[in-house]
């Protein structure tokens, strides 16, 4: 186990190093494991699934979360800016904060995603979910048909 | 084990000692990013003796500890339950797969491993490769029990030409015993899928004329259809009974039954790709040492496969003597399973490279496995081509993780994608490994597939820059997660999507996951009046009859001559329940309740504009249809009207009814109602024609709550069906 007050690196997949602050890392379940099991000698904890620009974001969402005296106002002002990112991109971070264990972050993803479809019509759906729609156009009627109220 | 037979002595007495060191060894592939491991369940550590002996207590709890440690870092089990080996005893008592006996033997096995890992385990597959078994057990007698007979080869005992197809009918009714037993007893419960897998090579004609081209035709049905025709068609293929006759053994009609339809899913292990050529009118000789002799019997089907034609190789050559690099035989293999099966599910189970001069190579030179790398990258380009052609491929694994025990190979050959040092058994990641981990993404992508349904990507390569590769993959859990929390309405919309949503979405799995994330936050999904008249709430998700359960979002104080009914307010985003009382109103003015579900409260709503009496008792819930309840009511002096609520603004309307709803003169026993009939709303009656004694019907359905169009005519037959009652 390393001593505290250490600063910790994280390093992505293309080997862009994020240096943070153990009292935030060790927030998080995982790190926190990770920390344990690393060497003393090396406070580099490779990130192997994720990449510099997704982990960059994870980052700043872990900073303004773990900040003293914020307030929720502040915090829902800040998930709200920070969720504005192409469908891509918000999928990134999804991944990256499942590998990462951050059932938080995953969720607040996860509801976004939510949002983003909720009442949509089912074109842009498939365009968030990158949905290739393999229907005929008879096929697609009929199941329309079969639900139509649903459609209302 | 049995020494003798295996290159090099080597045993397999320790391999890779995963017993020892699963726990590291699931670190490592979680490491890697795998989403699924392949393994097998050893029958001889669970039932050292069979099913007279007792259960190996230490061997279940190895399993279970493996089991859960894989779940633990995400990875899906994917179990085997019989892998080439069984208890010796089996063997000695038996004679082993030649008896019947060991279709109880074996379906006993796999009872005790479906009851104790199934509640975690929900890919089964019963037998591996029992084609590959049965040619290198009984036909080659390389692998134990090691019988053959000339020209296959030189054994003491065996029959070379009848013994290989006595074990496979035992194996493929073992299978579909033991998949009966899984069906009826733990499926429903446990909701896996149950599967087998076949070795499938695939092969083409060495010559371009008839005679080859029939000869690459019958090497796969006496390959992989021999196992997948009875499973999935009831009946070995009709072209090997031409050439067998009777060698070939008979299912009874009850065996048919029992066989047929009898797997979830198909297991695909492809190496390769070989020539076939026909001995039938031809004469075969083999010349070389990659042909196997015996092309003049029928239990190669009249036919030899040869790995050159003039001299060129079919492919680059890997470590083993007869597989051979032909990505393209992926795509071609995958598409005959899809033509010949009716598209049935498909995994690649097995698909890996042997290492070339494994002896000589240096280990560093093994570690830098450029061209297992390349192989993969080709092979899975292939197997996109087959998925974007329709082929329902749900995943795909790497034989094999780790260099392992190959069989009569020993350690010489080497699939992994790990080093394993013998003598440290250290594991040591190979080039194909480490690369897997930087870009697991765009594997990923890989098996995604433009929208078909190889969601469910098993075990992943990486490193694959396909270009076509789409923009965002959704790996189908993520999916799930997102769309259990969506309301009944949503997904039935959502089911428009593609072929694959609606699959997902229809599934028995996502439906138990959709109504217990609903249960869980208290969200009714749609409601189900049971015909014993009572006004509890029951739910159900997706309209599927089970499970059906009482929710707690119901006020205790039910009363039971209330209506309710429920529906969904697209302004709030919520569901809502209206409940009328029928007595109790002041003044004849029943009070009415509306529940929204995220405020869970009952609240009255009472501005409705004059007094009326709720008449009608109904059966069901109150109609719900263009975001409005409706239901029908009669004033003081007996004049019928429909009243409508709207759900989000939640004011009352009057509707008047069509004259011939409301009035009929010398008629008796009228009962009028409501009901929603193709999404129109419907008011109908039925009454009894006193001096007839004929029950009459009408109806007349509206699109829209303004008014009441088209007169639909109803014959009393069939009536009640017709507006959704019981006849």
């Amino acid at each position: 186990m390393m001593s505290l007050g250490k600063l910790i690196t994280l390093k992505t997949n293309d080997n862009e190093e994020f240096k943070l602050d153990k009292t935030v890392a060790v927030k998080l379940e995982i790190i926190k494991n990770i920390v344990q099991d690393v060497d003393c000698t090396s406070n580099v904890i490779p990130l192997p699934n994720i990449d510099g620009k997704t982990m960059t974001k994870v980052v700043k969402y872990w900073k303004k979360h773990s900040e003293e005296g914020v307030t929720e106002v502040q915090l829902k002002n800040f998930d709200q800016d920070f969720l504005k990112m192409s469908h891509s991109e918000l999928h990134d971070v999804h991944l990256a904060a499942k590998y990462l264990d951050d059932n938080q972050l995953k969720e607040v993803i996860i509801q976004e995603f939510l949002d983003r479809i909720k009442g949509k019509p089912i074109e842009e759906i498939r365009e968030v979910f990158g949905i290739v729609n393999d229907y005929t156009p008879e096929e697609e009627e009929e199941v329309r048909r079969e639900n139509a109220w649903a459609f209302e | 084990m049995v020494s003798g037979r295996i290159n090099n002595g080597d045993t397999g007495d320790i391999a890779d000692d995963h017993y020892h060191r699963f726990q590291e060894d699931v670190e490592l592939m979680h490491s890697i990013g795998l989403n699924s491991y392949r393994f097998s369940i050893s029958w001889s550590r669970v039932l050292p003796r069979g099913r007279f002996g007792k259960v190996n207590l230490a061997g279940v709890t190895f399993y279970n500890k493996l089991i859960d440690s894989l779940l633990l870092k995400g990875i899906t089990p994917f179990v085997t339950l019989n892998h080439h080996d069984h208890p010796h005893e089996l063997e000695e008592k038996y004679g082993g797969w030649l008896n019947p006996v060991m279709q109880e033997e074996f379906s006993y096995f796999a009872q005790i491993c479906f009851a104790s890992f199934g509640d975690r385990v929900k890919y089964w597959t019963t037998i591996n490769e029992p084609n590959m078994f049965a040619e290198m057990a009984y036909v080659r007698g390389v692998y134990p029990p090691a019988r053959c007979s000339p020209p296959f080869g030189n054994c003491s005992a065996g029959n070379s030409d009848t013994e290989p197809l006595v074990a496979m009918h035992n194996m493929l009714l073992a299978h579909a015993k033991a998949a009966k037993l899984y069906r009826e007893h733990f499926q429903p419960k446990h909701r896996g899928l149950i599967g087998i897998v076949v070795h499938s090579f695939m092969y083409k004609p060495l010559r371009n004329n008839d005679f080859d081209r029939d000869a690459a035709n019958r090497a796969v049905l006496f390959t992989a259809a021999w196992v997948f025709d009875p499973l999935v068609h009831g009946d070995y293929p009709p072209e090997m009974r031409k050439y067998l006759l009777d060698a070939l053994p008979r299912f009874t009609s009850d065996e048919r039954k029992l066989i047929k339809d009898s797997i979830d899913f198909m297991g695909i292990n492809h190496y390769g790709t070989l020539y076939a050529k026909d001995c039938i009118y031809s004469s075969c000789v083999c010349s070389n040492s990659s042909c196997i002799a015996g092309g003049d019997h029928p239990i190669h089907g009249y036919l030899i496969t040869l790995a050159e034609k003039d001299g060129v190789s079919i492919g680059e050559p890997t470590g083993m003597p007869r597989f051979f690099v032909v990505p393209n035989g992926m795509e071609e293999i995958v598409d005959y399973m899809k033509k010949r099966y009716h598209n049935k599910p498909m995994f690649v189970t097995e698909n890996g490279y042997a290492s070339l001069n494994p002896t000589t190579a240096q280990a560093d030179e093994l570690q830098n496995d450029t061209k297992r790398v390349e192989f993969h990258k080709s092979y899975l380009a292939s197997l996109a081509r087959a998925i974007r052609k329709g082929a329902d491929v749900r995943g795909y694994f790497i034989w094999s993780l780790m260099d392992n025990f190959e069989w009569t190979s020993g350690y010489e050959l080497k699939f992994g994608l790990y080093y394993v040092d013998r003598a440290t058994l250290d594991r040591v990641p190979k080039l194909s490994a480490k690369c897997g981990t930087s870009s697991k993404k765009n594997k990923e992508m890989f098996l995604h597939n433009e929208g078909k349904q190889s969601k469910n990507i098993i075990e992943e390569i990486n490193q694959m820059d396909i270009d076509w590769a789409i923009e965002i993959y959704f790996p189908e859990e993520i999916i799930v997660e997102i769309l259990i929390k969506l309301p009944v309405q949503s997904l039935l919309r959502f089911k428009c999507a593609s072929k694959f949503w609606k699959t997902l979405i229809t599934s028995d799995h996502f439906k138990a996951k959709h109504y217990n994330h609903a249960k869980n936050n208290k969200k009714i999904l749609i409601t189900r009046w049971l015909p014993d008249h009572t006004t509890s709430y029951y739910c159900s998700s997706l309209s599927s009859p089970q499970p059906l359960q009482k929710l707690g979002c119901c006020p205790s104080n039910n009363k039971p001559n209330s209506t309710f009914g429920l529906g969904y307010d697209s302004i709030s985003d919520d569901y809502k329940i209206l409940k009328i009382d029928n007595n109790g109103g002041d003044d004849s003015r029943p009070p009415s309740k509306i529940l929204a579900l995220k405020s869970d409260s009952w609240r009255k709503i009472d501005n409705h504009p004059r007094i009326f009496h709720n008449s009608t008792y109904r059966d069901g819930p109150l109609t719900f249809v263009c975001g409005a309840f409706h239901w029908l009511s009669k004033d003081n002096v007996n004049n019928y009207f429909m009243i409508s609520l709207n759900i989000s603004s939640e004011v009352y309307k009057e509707i008047e009814l069509p004259e011939e709803i409301c009035n009929i003169p010398n008629m008796r026993f009228i009962k009028r109602d409501l009901s929603v009939i193709e999404g129109m709303l419907c008011a109908f009656c039925s009454c009894l024609h006193p001096r007839q004694g004929a029950r009459e019907g009408r109806l007349r359905c509206t699109q829209s709550r303004a008014a009441a169009t088209d007169v639909v005519n109803v014959g009393s037959s069939g009536f009640r069906r017709r507006i959704g009652l019981a006849e």
